[in-house]
């Protein structure tokens, strides 16, 4: 299952380790040791209590890269794949 | 709103055209369009095959399998971790939760899953085993500090997503000190099970939709092989319906124009390389060996063991569990899951659909999981009729 939550830390409980998070209103820990450093504000991506990666919050601008990649490569070429770059260690 | 006309367009009217595009029924209008374009170019529907559980959960809930079944040949593989888990595994953690003083701590989902006779851990706990729904690995470590008295055993089932919060969990607890926690791992892993199917030469999958949060950990970089080796394309996907759209849109651009690359349609969330960290941990608690999984058999290197230096923290040799041989509970109760998983039949298609088996009275896992394919389509999809959640691979 993939399923995870995506959430925004509200305060660094244990710095590199814990960090308090809030989804719709809802509080809750998250454990942060895989996904590196954290700051409040940061977007998580949650899965089972723990945060997998910092998400970057401008999703729409990332989807439409990769759709003028997708759409505008010239039959043959290669689009360009899209990446946020890598982040974590 | 402008319609757009379809992708083949200048640059200036391709970026006018975006902020409709990225609008749902914009994309939706891109997708027919571009599954047109790979018709043609194949001389029939596109078979795309998704796998994971969470994915066939969206793709139900989002209503595209159904709005696209016209144009689409959309398939669930294995990727449900609570459906492959092989019922040997299961009846294994009943054994232990029955053991004095012992507590078998376990994701929701699994406590449903049927085996001979009916029996469930859910029905196992009602006769007095000690069996707990918890969060997060996390939770069965803090359970284990909490009660020392008692052994704790985490019922490790997952992917490469579930798979790091394994291994740290594992080190918080030494990190604690702790002798009473453990393991049962059952963890799998996607690629070589994406490989079984095409090896098996049974599968005519056109390209994949491929998990995002795997892909978080693992990064797309770990699909490439799928272009390299297979010659196929595959989009590493969100699960929102903005989200399936735009890895479909990518999927089929790449079939469409014969292309085959692995892209990465979760920029958001998914890196070339993805999360190191969690690789590092990975690498350093598990082993790799072959692995059981219901309905694709024996796999190798697709399976997870702990590395024999952190025996202490296994619970088949810490509470001497014997091997369980696996059995024909599915063949006995009229179960078809194992065909499910492997594509071979839609859940239609089986003779229990619906009728011996429900949500509510399931005969196997597929039905259980809130993200099985039987239990998806029982939901959003089963009055499409038998090709609903896609025609199976043999037919």
């Amino acid at each position: 299952m993939c399923l995870g939550t995506l959430v925004r830390v509200t305060r660094i409980a244990v710095p590199g380790f814990r960090a308090e998070c809030e989804a719709h209103g809802v509080k809750l820990p998250v454990w942060t040791q895989l996904a590196g450093p954290v700051r409040p504000g940061d977007y998580l991506l949650v899965h089972a209590g723990y945060a997998l990666a910092v998400v970057d919050p401008d999703a729409a601008r990332s989807r439409r890269e990769l759709l003028e990649g997708l759409l505008a490569a010239a039959p043959g070429a290669e689009p360009r794949p899209a990446t946020a770059g890598d982040r974590h260690g | 709103m402008r319609r757009l006309r379809g992708p083949s367009r200048g640059r200036r009217r391709q970026a006018t055209g975006m902020a409709e595009a990225l609008s749902d029924t914009g994309m939706l209008d891109l997708v027919r369009s571009w599954s047109e374009r790979a018709c043609r170019k194949l001389r029939r529907r596109p078979l795309l095959m998704e796998v994971c559980g969470t994915h066939t959960s969206a793709f139900g809930r989002s209503g595209l399998r159904g709005l696209l079944s016209g144009v689409l040949d959309l398939r669930s593989g294995p990727g449900c971790p609570v459906c492959v888990t092989p019922a040997s595994a299961i009846r294994t953690a009943a054994v232990a939760a029955g053991m004095p003083r012992t507590v078998l701590a376990t994701f929701g989902d699994m406590l449903r899953v049927p085996w001979r006779g009916g029996r469930t851990l859910e029905r196992e706990r009602s006769l007095g085993a000690d069996v707990r729904v918890l969060r997060s690995p996390a939770d069965a470590v803090d359970l284990a500090a909490t009660n020392p008295q008692k052994e704790i055993v985490f019922f490790a089932v997952g992917f490469e997503t579930t798979a790091p919060l394994t291994a740290a969990a594992i080190v918080d607890a030494r990190r604690r000190g702790l002798r009473n926690f453990s393991v049962l791992c059952q963890h799998r892993l996607i690629p070589p099970a994406i490989r079984a199917i095409l090896d098996s030469g049974s599968s005519r999958v056109d390209g994949f939709i491929l998990p995002g949060h795997v892909g978080t950990v693992t990064g797309r970089a770990a699909f490439s092989f799928l272009a390299t080796e297979y010659g196929l394309p595959g989009a590493v996907t969100g699960f929102s319906t903005g989200g399936l759209l735009i890895g479909l849109l990518a999927l089929l651009v790449l079939i469409a124009r014969g292309e085959p690359q692995v892209v990465n349609a979760y920029p958001e969330a998914v890196t070339e390389n993805g999360n190191r960290l969690a690789a590092r941990l990975v690498d350093a608690a598990f082993d790799r060996l072959r692995a059981r999984w219901r309905g694709l058999g024996t796999i190798p290197e697709s399976g997870l063991e702990l590395k024999p230096e952190l025996g202490q923290f296994d619970a088949r040799a810490k509470l001497a569990l014997a091997p369980v041989p696996d059995g024909e509970e599915e063949k006995e109760s009229g179960c078809m899951c194992g065909d499910v998983l492997a594509g071979r039949i839609t859940p239609p298609q089986c003779r229990a659909f619906g009728v011996g088996c429900t949500p509510v009275r399931p005969l196997g896992p597929c039905m259980v999981s809130t993200e099985g394919s039987c239990s998806v389509c029982y939901r959003y999809d089963r009055h499409q009729g038998p090709g609903a959640g896609g025609a199976g691979h043999g037919r």
